[in-house]
């Protein structure tokens, strides 16, 4: 019984210090630490995508990672990174995906609220979603549903994104590609990244809990 | 000025008004220039146009003509020069005056559009120019299949016969044009874009709307321009990239928590109409649109008491009120 107890004590001590480390390198984090869901977008990881805003309206950039052809039409799943006192701290996004698409999000204040503003196509027109990191947590709100054949939310949209190919979004922030040959040269071993995946079982992965 | 002829030697002549092909072709001559009767279509099949060109009627002789085609995007601002190509790739064909050029033989079975010019230059028969060059423009856009044609092609793809059997629910409700009640339009079926390629903002394209968001599977202009390569891509790579993906995450969910999962199989999903989907099929179809991560969508939670541990979110889908499951089930109601 005492035993149990201990385990338990030690268990939720390890997940909390797992969930409120500070992280130097949010690339190595994101390329060694595993979850069941990413893990399935690796083995086509050609690409890691680099995103620096200022998602949290601190005045430092957070750093947003994700892979090539991880998402769907309404964009990739992206895992931000929060700077934090001597380096960063994952937010948690058990609950909601961050998704944008790189070309076309803003980040600021909208109706009020600060946080990242995303477009989601569908239909004849899509969604605005704002996301906003509420006590270190992705948290999601739509703000605004759209239909193209209004010349007013055209407007709205080319305001918050430009249009193609000028998206406003690769001007205002730091949008970056790092291809497999570039993060080698950086250091990271992808390679070991990608087989890890691959092998699909891994005790680390967070297990939700509700 | 000795007058050039394009004919479309298989120009479909028996279409709905919403630019359903119904079979049936005839010759009909392009005119040159932008307009209606300058338009050349790829037909519902499809087929590309088999296009022939000739300076004067075939009764001239004695002098040569170099021919050449390009051809660029309707939408540049979209597609840049992605579909930009030329006829053959580097040199010209010389041709006797008398013959036509029969451009088709050129391009085969190799689909694209757009904006199209024929280049020519009347030589003697030593290769000097008679004339300055001559331009014919011309715009290439294309007819749509009949339903039971695209219905019928999507469920025999290799992955759709075993694995994806609503996959063209999927193309149904990609591609449909409500307001002109059309159906698996990889082509516009009416207003002032009528037979451009099927195009849906920001970046989805044809009867599939394929879409490169992210770093996905190029859009290639066969694609843009092909209903049939439009539907191999997304089912033979895409869709099935996202079913190997959804039953992977199961996958580790069982590798890492075998007990739990034994207990608690991952649950299906039944849709506003009644339509049952298993959960590697719910999360396949959301993962298409990208509703967000499939630990998100179909939570599993291993601490939880037996017959507690799993739980779906499926979010709306943009600008609507059901899940995108629930929209591919609606369309799966009636066949094709």
């Amino acid at each position: 019984m005492k035993s149990t107890f201990f385990t338990i004590i030690l268990g939720a001590l390890s997940i909390h210090c797992a969930l409120t480390q500070t992280i130097q390198d949010p690339i190595r984090d994101y390329l060694t630490s595993h979850d069941a869901d990413r893990d399935t977008a690796m083995p086509g990881f050609q690409n890691l995508f680099v995103v620096k805003c200022d998602i949290t309206n601190s005045g430092k950039q957070s750093i947003l990672l994700s892979l090539n052809d991880y998402g769907g039409r309404q964009g990739n799943y992206w895992t931000a990174y929060l700077p934090t006192s001597g380096g960063y701290v994952k937010a948690d996004d058990s609950e909601t995906t961050l998704i944008f698409i790189k070309d076309m999000f803003y980040v600021g204040s909208v109706g009020g609220k600060y946080g990242l503003l995303a477009y989601a196509p569908g239909g004849n027109g899509g969604d605005l979603n704002l996301f906003q990191i509420i006590n270190g947590k992705v948290a999601e709100q739509k703000v605004g549903t759209l239909s193209l054949s209004k010349p007013e939310d055209k407007k709205t949209l080319e305001g918050y994104f430009g249009e193609a190919p000028d998206w406003k979004s690769l001007k205002r922030y730091s949008v970056k590609t790092l291809n497999l040959g570039d993060l080698r040269q950086k250091g990271y071993d992808v390679d070991q990244a990608i087989q890890a995946a691959k092998a699909g079982n891994h005790p680390l992965y967070k297990p939700l809990t509700r | 000025m000795v007058p050039v002829t394009l004919t479309q030697l298989n120009y479909p002549t028996n279409c709905l008004p919403d630019g359903t092909d119904q079979g049936g072709t005839g010759s009909n001559v392009i005119c040159c220039g932008t307009n209606s009767s300058s338009v050349a279509y790829i037909t519902g099949d499809p087929v590309m146009p088999q296009l022939q060109i000739q300076v004067g009627n075939g009764s001239l002789s004695g002098m040569n003509v170099a021919w050449w085609m390009t051809a660029t995007s309707d939408r540049p601002s979209l597609r840049g020069t992605n579909d930009d190509l030329r006829i053959p790739a580097n040199t010209n064909v010389v041709l006797s005056i008398s013959q036509p050029w029969e451009i088709d033989s050129y391009y085969g079975t190799n689909f694209f559009g757009g904006l199209c010019t024929v280049h020519y230059i009347i030589q003697d028969i030593n290769g000097n120019s008679l004339a300055p060059e001559g331009q014919y423009q011309f715009v290439i856009r294309g007819r749509n299949p009949l339903p039971n044609t695209a219905h019928n092609y999507i469920q025999a793809e290799p992955f759709a016969v075993s694995t994806l059997y609503y996959a063209w629910g999927i193309a149904k409700h990609e591609s449909a044009q409500d307001k002109y009640n059309a159906i698996y339009c990889q082509f516009n079926a009416g207003g002032s874009t009528m037979a451009f390629p099927n195009y849906g903002y920001p970046n989805g394209w044809g009867i599939f709307q394929r879409d490169d968001t992210g770093g996905g599977i190029p859009v290639t202009t066969g694609q843009v321009y092909s209903w049939k390569v439009n539907s191999d891509v997304a089912v033979q790579q895409e869709l099935s990239q996202k079913w190997n993906s959804a039953n992977n995450y199961l996958g580790n969910l069982q590798n890492n928590y075998s007990t739990q999962f034994q207990q608690d199989p991952p649950p299906s999903y039944t849709t506003g109409n009644g339509t049952v989907f298993a959960a590697v099929d719910a999360l396949c179809m959301e993962a298409y649109n990208g509703a967000g991560s499939f630990s998100t969508l179909l939570s599993f939670y291993p601490s939880n008491a037996h017959g507690h541990r799993w739980a779906w979110h499926l979010p709306n889908a943009p600008q609507d009120t059901e899940p995108y499951v629930s929209r591919v089930a609606e369309r799966m109601n009636t066949s094709p």
